[in-house]
């Protein structure tokens, strides 16, 4: 039997130096986000609640007051959470700019200190004794992990397997962000699946488009080469 | 080398249609973008308004009773009515602030809260109370599904319990909802992408994609790839002739052959696996991995190489064996059954001349056309074995078939057996081959293409030759052993002979007489005879007759060749190597799948 060479054989070889090794990626890169499950890189195991049950029916009473005081609220939610050292009931409100945390004993508004927010997050921390190396207010620059949207924002972070990191929200020491090393591999990852490299978020580039264009062709030439091989047997009895 | 490439093809095969899945699913988000996938064209966010004052002190709270553990206290405006939501001990309850009874969703308000979160230009049309979706996958409860005349065929859902919008789903949702089936391999709409199907897809993929990466290091460091502007001379010999051939430096061997026309066999295509596109060069040319696996160490000593492995930049002087293939158009002169399913056809070589040596091979071309299912000629004595074969015509494209012929040099006269290959398997159709073959009448003339191939018998004084064949794979066999018969001095031969039984074995009364006369050792062996027939000979399959024969013999003292079904082919060449028979003392005919 004759069997062109070159044609088909050629292409593939060429196609895989360009997209192919894009290919090998997106498959490390597919396989990682596969292989971990969302639940565990979101870091759900490493958080939990930490506000605890309202004690007084007596702070549904307070509403009228909080809302006479505070104008343009949307949301109002009332809970009783660890704060100056100890648990209290507060209101967190929402207004169209802000949200923040309005005691209820005197009705003025509460500043989270960083003691606060180190407390708090070693209540919201599931992973046991929580060894917490840093507190820091985030307000002008993100780091990579972060939207900056968020800001500004506490970041917390523990010495533990994973190297943890909660990102805590400044004004009412809510849980927000969670993040480890898992995370921020699947975030590598996704930047490598996307090939978005500076902002991991535009998954529209012309850069990947062409990419994948081009595996249509790098597929193509693949596929006639397999199947021209299972051909191949150059004799049929039948 | 082999098992990367072998892995790559395997792997590539199973996983193909899901790469072009992921690639057009890939394609499809990398256009369309998160906006134009989430159903939310036409989605706003509701007013922010609260509770005045005075709402507040409204709220009826009687309901602190009913609750354990309450950790978070709620409130704000749905649709203007106040909503009290309660985190306690188990789950979350939704209130009707002014009444601190259960939050009820009626249809009018649902209407509301939906068109409080629509921007688009249409409206509420269509109202319908559900439980569940399939477009809310893992949504459960109370809800309605409130749709809208636009263009995107909006729908809004609202939970009756919460009185929330649960989602907007729209036509282009629904596109981007099975682009997500298809990249996640998830069809239960759940987009989970840790699931176990793709898992396993992931890991087929890996491998895929790694031995891809792995064959393209190997083959930029053979220096394979490299593009050369430069010319080179190829200087072949093509039989008798001397060629110059001139083409890029880059180009391997088999390449610049082939443009120039010059016939080389070839497989696989210059993949260096099929090992038939062999040439000889310098006795020095690098060996590379792929002829270590295909070729044996006597040629490559003797400078034998692939065609499809060298550049011509580096080997400038290539032997190639003359491929005297030629069209010759044949005349079936005779077509008989010899067995159930076996026929001897007989054909004569209309242009005159026609060389050949025994074990070669013809391809018939085999023209488009409606052919019968059965052959009009089935002798009485077989017709039972044809009884579930109906008559039928089927129509067929065009095809190459290979036969061996069945005698050694002959050139007036081709003989061939052909065996009928019958529907099977779910296959409505029979061999294409085979079946027009079996019905060409005499006098009919078909065009072959040939001599192919190089089954010949291995030199050497004082050897013996062993044969084991199998059904069709007579042919080539009985030829060898007619061209041997026909030297001044045969040398001693056995054929181990394999059918299912005694009516299919071909070619038997012939070979008795030679048996009886010394000349072969034959041995027919009857896998599945009929529980009627009376047979004194071997039973089994014929490669383990031929094993418990060899187990007591001198084997090293035998050279063999063998041909038959795939199956037993390969049955035969692992039993041989068991045996630890040298590779170089088998020579075998492979009709492939």
């Amino acid at each position: 039997m004759q069997m062109q060479s070159s044609g088909y054989r050629t292409w593939h070889r060429w196609l895989s130096l360009f997209v192919g090794v894009q290919m090998v990626i997106w498959a490390i890169s597919g396989a990682y986000m596969v292989f971990f499950k969302l639940p565990f890189i979101h870091g759900v195991h490493l958080t939990q609640e930490a506000d605890l049950p309202i004690q007084n029916q007596d702070v549904i009473d307070r509403l009228p007051e909080v809302l006479e005081a505070y104008s343009g609220v949307y949301d109002a939610q009332v809970v009783r959470r660890f704060i100056d050292g100890d648990y209290q009931e507060v209101v967190q409100l929402h207004t169209p700019d802000r949200k923040f945390l309005v005691s209820l004993k005197d009705l003025s508004t509460i500043t989270l200190s960083d003691r606060d927010i180190e407390a708090l997050a070693a209540r919201y921390y599931k992973k046991g004794e929580a060894d917490i190396t840093r507190v820091e207010l985030l307000t002008e620059r993100a780091p990579t992990e972060l939207n900056p949207a968020h800001l500004p924002m506490w970041r917390v972070d523990f010495d533990d397997f994973g190297r943890t990191s909660l990102y805590l929200h400044r004004e009412t020491g809510e849980m927000t962000v969670r993040r480890h090393d898992f995370w921020r591999g699947f975030d590598m990852m996704w930047m490598l699946h996307i090939m978005d490299y500076k902002d991991r978020t535009d998954i529209t580039t012309w850069w990947l488009r062409g990419f994948i264009l081009a595996t249509f062709g790098f597929a193509f030439t693949g596929t006639i080469l397999v199947l021209q091989t299972l051909r191949s047997s150059r004799r049929k009895l039948v | 080398m082999k098992f990367m490439q072998w892995l790559h093809r395997w792997t590539g095969l199973i996983i193909l249609l899901q790469i072009i899945l992921w690639t057009i699913s890939g394609l499809y988000f990398a256009l369309v973008d998160h906006h134009g996938m989430k159903g939310h064209q036409y989605h706003q966010h509701p007013p922010q308004v609260g509770l005045s004052a005075e709402q507040a002190a409204a709220l009826n709270s009687e309901w602190w009773g009913n609750f354990n553990d309450v950790t978070k206290i709620r409130t704000r405006l749905v649709a203007n009515i106040p909503q009290v939501e309660i985190h306690h001990s188990e789950g979350v309850s939704f209130l009707d602030g002014r009444t601190g009874q259960d939050w009820r969703t009626h249809q009018n308000l649902a209407i509301q809260i939906a068109n409080s979160t629509y921007s688009g230009p249409g409206e509420a049309v269509r109202v319908a109370a559900i439980t569940r979706t399939r477009e809310l996958n893992g949504w459960q409860g109370q809800g309605y599904r409130i749709e809208y005349n636009d263009d995107l065929n909006t729908r809004v859902y609202v939970d009756s319990h919460s009185g929330s919008v649960l989602d907007h789903r729209n036509t282009p949702w629904v596109v981007a909802d099975w682009m997500f089936r298809l990249h996640f391999i998830d069809y239960t709409g759940g987009r989970n992408f840790n699931n176990l199907v793709i898992i396993t897809a992931g890991i087929v993929t890996l491998w895929f994609a790694l031995s891809g990466l792995i064959l393209l290091v190997k083959l930029l460091g053979s220096g394979e790839m490299r593009i050369s502007l430069r010319n080179a001379t190829l200087q072949a010999r093509v039989g008798n002739q001397d060629v110059r051939l001139q083409d890029k430096a880059h180009k391997t061997i088999l390449q610049t052959l082939q443009k120039h026309d010059i016939p080389v066999e070839s497989g696989c295509g210059g993949g260096g696996t099929c090992g038939l596109c062999t040439v000889k060069l310098a006795a020095s040319t690098k060996i590379t991995s792929a002829e270590r696996d295909l070729l044996t160490d006597d040629q490559l000593e003797q400078g034998y190489r692939l065609a499809c492995q060298h550049q011509i930049g580096n080997a400038s002087k290539v032997e190639v064996k003359e491929l005297d293939v030629q069209r010759v158009s044949l005349e079936l002169t005779s077509s008989k059954f010899l067995t159930p399913m076996l026929k001897e056809l007989r054909f004569k070589v209309r242009d005159g001349h026609f060389d050949f040596s025994a074990g070669q091979y013809m391809q018939f071309l085999i023209p488009s056309g409606q052919t019968p299912v059965r052959p009009s000629d089935v002798p009485e004595a077989f017709s039972p074995e044809w009884v579930n074969i109906k008559e039928a015509v089927f129509t067929h494209h065009e095809v190459r078939r290979s036969y061996s012929m069945a005698t050694s040099s002959d050139t007036q006269e081709l003989v061939f057996t052909v065996r009928y290959q019958p529907p099977v398997n779910g296959h409505d159709r029979p061999g294409i081959g085979s079946t027009y073959l079996c019905n060409m009448k005499e006098g009919e003339i078909i065009v072959a293409e040939g001599p192919y191939g190089d089954f010949q018998r291995i030199p050497g004084e004082g050897r013996k030759l062993f044969f084991i064949g199998g059904g069709a794979g007579m042919a080539p066999l009985r030829a060898l052993i007619q061209e041997e018969l026909a030297e001044p001095e045969p040398r001693s031969m056995v054929f181990f002979y394999g059918a299912r039984n005694r009516q299919e074995l071909v070619y038997s009364e012939e070979f008795e007489r030679l048996n009886q006369r010394g000349e072969v050792n034959y041995v027919p062996v009857l896998s599945a005879k009929q529980p009627s027939c009376e047979w004194m000979g071997e039973e089994g399959f014929v490669h383990e007759a031929a094993f418990a024969f060899l187990a007591n013999s001198d084997m090293q003292a035998f050279d063999f060749y063998v041909c038959g079904p795939p199956k037993m082919l390969s049955a035969t060449l692992r039993m041989l190597e068991q045996l630890g028979v040298d590779r170089e003392r088998i020579r075998y005919d492979d009709f492939g799948i």
